[in-house]
């Protein structure tokens, strides 16, 4: 059976390919676009899905879209009540996006890749669930989801046993931690639904100092719920800012994008994230009382606060937590896909144990050879052994790498498929980066890979962390070590990389440690600030010709710098 | 409206109560937990006030001497409530005696509002919810108590309303406030034999039907074991409302397309057409769900 997800028209649009109740191809638009966040009628995503499965439009047995159009047409309507002059351009927008969603989906399914099958609806919160729970090596779980909104959703509580979930309980709009966070990310001068990631980068250079703000801001309840005092945000009735004159009143005048960072705005971001923590660790206590499970799976876009997933992680709550890689409305397309597979299908399901990213696309030799031909590169073509040793003393000699191999990652992360690499040993690193090829805030840290048996000795790591998902602290007297991976605060966004999963990045990180000693090197998306990962092997060569990465290596291949 | 008093309240702030958490061994303790309770407090209150100060009066005052409060018809549907009906977002006891059956539903974890037209029972109501809260099988922060036939006020949507036994020989049919209170109700869950008035013939709980059938109630399922009817507002047509937006143009959605009172009346005949959104409680953000199928051919959600 073969069961296509859909998620679109709000941000990251993607499509996702799930067979026999697995996660068989996925994809943004955006990497196929190249325009970032490409919320459009994700048509390429779809057609390599298909391409992958060697399936026509037709073929399909069911497509499923991520949402409830409808019921988020009365949450807009809803809220917007009553009906007046300010609401009213509120009401026609979701009004218009509703209609023109719902005459278009199928029309567009039918005309672009032939489908007319049934179309089913997965709720927005449900698809987040399904996307944890289903990928997930648990066979049981509680299941913990958390974003800005969905239909009315925010925060949703669920149960998953074998190939079944329900629900629990939830809390509905506008009470939301997506939104505090959201409406704090554009308090401090960054975009909304880009811009949560500077937040929490930010927050390791504060103090919470505001705390007792945050409290006002936030009430967090006995039983696990938050309320949020709303007379502080105005997101319910303004389309054009999050935060009301009450919240600038409380916290002092909000930051400009053209704006240097000061300390009250670090100490603000501190702040807000503690506040998001407490409360995350309220929702994993609750949830772990009603649920009685040990497991947790989390997704929604709060799952990608890595510092707060370590918090729960640390605070032991659960003995087996597994998070969504890809946590935002990207991974609703995969949640919507397998929860539509399960209630089709009488199978039993498998915990997955070695669930991965790699879904997308990838390019034989030809393709390769084809691009790099044609921009006139020199290259040379390496065994792995030999790739691995000259990109490891590359690395070593402080130079910056391309890395290109294999199936594109699903999600915001570059797990090491389509990655920039850097020595983790020198401090400079991050400059280097930052002024030669990601010119983004210096604020923002980067993140390291690790060898996964090696991981324990440099980071206070528990468990494996193959997709980029918690910040644990550095061990004490391996900072030095690894000085360009180790944030203000002393934690690090690492990665933890088997020979299993992922052999010639092991053997990378291998060689690396023969010459360095340490098994560690810088891992950063590769792509320019503003532009989507790359997705093909022109998208790599454009972006290795506009900045100053040294080196590319590109499947077998190793391409040097023309100039 | 009488709620639980805060010094109560407080008490029960460790108590974790789920519905998704209570199977069916625990809910067989909580029976036998709750029964006991009340027949030790109102055991000592006959003693005390007597067999109508205590406002037991002789019905429960015989069933206190026999050592047992909870009946099987109240036992039955709470099994009712928990395993056979959707999840409902508040739940009202209509004619809650002692609140016998209403502690069995707020011990589930679940908002409760005990209904009771008889002063002297609300008291002795008000007594057993303090020694439940104090003794922690009852959350007192999803337990309001209602002076009367139906609770005069709705804070939590969707609300079933529960009543194992509702006479009263009065002309309550007649009566608008009653039907408007009725009328706030999304579902019912009844003993027809026992509603307003005994009916012992088909014709008398037909009519019942008809009736509720009147306040815009559908007969969606019977339990015959248990004696109860389950009435369900139908589900708001979605269909038609997908309908109704299928046929507004994305034209008909700009600005100046079309005049402002025309698209009010627009947006309120499709916003007719669905089924409110149902809200938390007081304190608690908390929407319970207990959803275990999901309706994915919907456009909205007819869940289960």
């Amino acid at each position: 059976m073969n069961v296509l997800g859909l998620s679109c028209y709000y941000h990251d649009a993607a499509a996702a390919l799930v067979r026999d109740g697995r996660v068989i191809a996925a994809g943004e638009e955006e990497r196929f676009t190249r325009r970032k966040h490409d919320r459009s009628f994700p048509a390429k995503a779809i057609r390599f899905c298909l391409d992958f499965g060697g399936l026509q439009g037709s073929d399909l047995d069911l497509v499923v879209f991520y949402e409830k159009p409808l019921r988020k047409l009365q949450r807009g309507l809803q809220m917007a009540a009553p009906l007046d002059a300010r609401s009213r351009e509120t009401v026609r927008r979701h009004l218009r996006h509703h209609v023109h969603q719902m005459a278009t989906l199928p029309q567009l399914l039918a005309d672009t890749i032939g489908y007319r099958g049934e179309l089913h609806y997965c709720e927005h919160h449900l698809s987040h669930a399904a996307s944890c729970f289903y990928a997930s090596p648990f066979e049981e779980a509680a299941i913990l989801t958390v974003d800005g909104v969905g239909e009315w959703v925010t925060t949703g509580q669920f149960v998953g046993v074998g190939n079944r979930i329900e629900s629990v309980r939830e809390i509905h709009y506008p009470q939301s931690l997506g939104m505090f966070y959201a409406a704090l990310t554009a308090y401090l001068g960054f975009e909304v639904n880009e811009g949560e990631y500077k937040v929490m980068g930010l927050a390791s250079y504060g103090q919470p100092t505001f705390a007792a703000a945050m409290e006002k801001l936030i009430e967090l309840n006995d039983d696990g719920s938050f309320r949020l005092d709303l007379s502080y945000f105005d997101y319910v009735h303004s389309l054009e800012r999050m935060f009301s004159s009450k919240l600038v009143e409380l916290l002092g005048p909000p930051r400009l994008p053209s704006e240097p960072v000061e300390r009250r705005h670090m100490d603000i971001a501190a702040s807000a994230q503690k506040r998001v923590e407490e409360a995350l660790i309220g929702l994993a206590r609750s949830l772990r009382d009603v649920s009685r499970s040990v497991n947790l799976c989390m997704a929604g876009g709060v799952s990608h606060n890595v510092v707060a997933n370590s918090t729960i992680q640390k605070s032991g709550v659960f003995d087996g937590i597994f998070i969504q890689p890809a946590s935002g409305d990207n991974g609703g397309a995969v949640g919507a896909a397998l929860e539509g597979y399960w209630r089709a299908s009488d199978g039993s399901r498998l915990p997955q144990p070695d669930y991965n990213t790699c879904l997308g696309p990838a390019f034989d030799e030809a393709a390769i050879v084809k691009v790099l031909k044609l921009r006139r590169l020199a290259f040379r073509k390496l065994g792995a052994d030999e790739l691995c040793r000259e990109v490891a003393r590359m690395v070593h000699d402080d130079l910056i790498v391309g890395w290109f191999q294999g199936r594109m990652e699903f999600g915001p992360r570059a797990l090491g498929q389509r990655s920039i690499l850097g020595n983790a040993c020198n401090a400079e690193t991050k400059d280097t980066l930052n002024v030669r090829v990601k010119r983004r805030e210096e604020f923002r840290p980067f993140a390291p890979i690790v060898i996964e048996e090696a991981a324990q000795d440099y980071f206070d790591q528990p468990t494996p962390s193959p997709f980029m998902l918690y910040a644990p602290h550095v061990r004490p007297g391996m900072e030095a070590r690894v000085p360009a991976a180790t944030h203000v605060d002393g934690t690090s966004r690492m990665q933890t990389i088997s020979a299993r999963h992922n052999p010639l990045l092991h053997r990378l990180l291998k060689k690396f440690e023969a010459l360095s000693g340490v098994p560690v090197m810088i891992n950063t998306s590769f792509n320019i600030r503003g532009e989507p990962i790359v997705c093909t092997p022109a998208d790599a060569v454009n972006c290795f010709l506009r900045t100053d990465i040294d080196y590319l290596a590109i499947g077998d291949f190793l391409v040097e710098k023309p100039f | 409206m009488v709620r639980c008093r805060q010094s109560e309240c407080k008490l029960t702030e460790s108590i974790s109560t789920s519905a998704a958490s209570i199977g069916p061994l625990h809910a067989a303790q909580l029976v036998r937990k709750v029964d006991a309770a009340l027949v030790e407090l109102h055991g000592r209150r006959l003693s005390e006030f007597g067999t109508d100060g205590s406002g037991l009066f002789s019905h429960y005052a015989a069933l206190v001497r026999g050592g047992a409060i909870l009946r099987i018809d109240e036992i039955q549907a709470f099994k009712l409530v928990r395993e056979a009906l959707p999840l409902y977002a508040g739940y009202a006891v209509l004619r809650a005696g002692l609140g016998e059956l209403a502690f069995l539903i707020n011990g589930a974890g679940l908002p409760v509002t005990a209904c009771e037209p008889n002063a002297a029972r609300v008291e002795a109501l008000k007594a057993g919810l303090g020694q439940l809260v104090t003794s922690k099988m009852v959350d007192g922060k999803i337990f309001t108590i209602a002076p009367g036939f139906l609770p005069d006020r709705v804070d939590v949507r969707p609300l079933l309303g529960v009543a194992t036994d509702f006479v009263f020989d009065l002309p309550l049919e007649q009566d608008q406030a009653f039907c408007r209170g009725l009328r706030q109700f999304d579902g019912l869950l009844i003993n027809p034999r026992l509603f307003i008035r005994l009916r012992e013939q088909p014709s008398e709980q037909r009519a019942l039907t008809a009736f509720l059938q009147s306040l815009g109630f559908a007969e969606a399922r019977k339990f015959p074991i248990e004696q109860m009817v389950y009435f369900a507002r139908p589900p708001a047509d979605q269909d038609q409302a997908s309908k109704a937006l299928a046929t507004i143009s994305v034209d008909a959605t700009s600005q100046g397309s079309t005049m402002d009172s025309e698209f009010d009346a627009m947006v309120e005949r499709v916003m007719a057409l669905v089924p409110p959104a149902p809200s938390p409680g007081t304190g608690t953000t908390w929407i319970e769900r207990r959803v275990r199928k999901f309706d994915l051919r919907s456009t909205f959600g007819n869940d289960e």
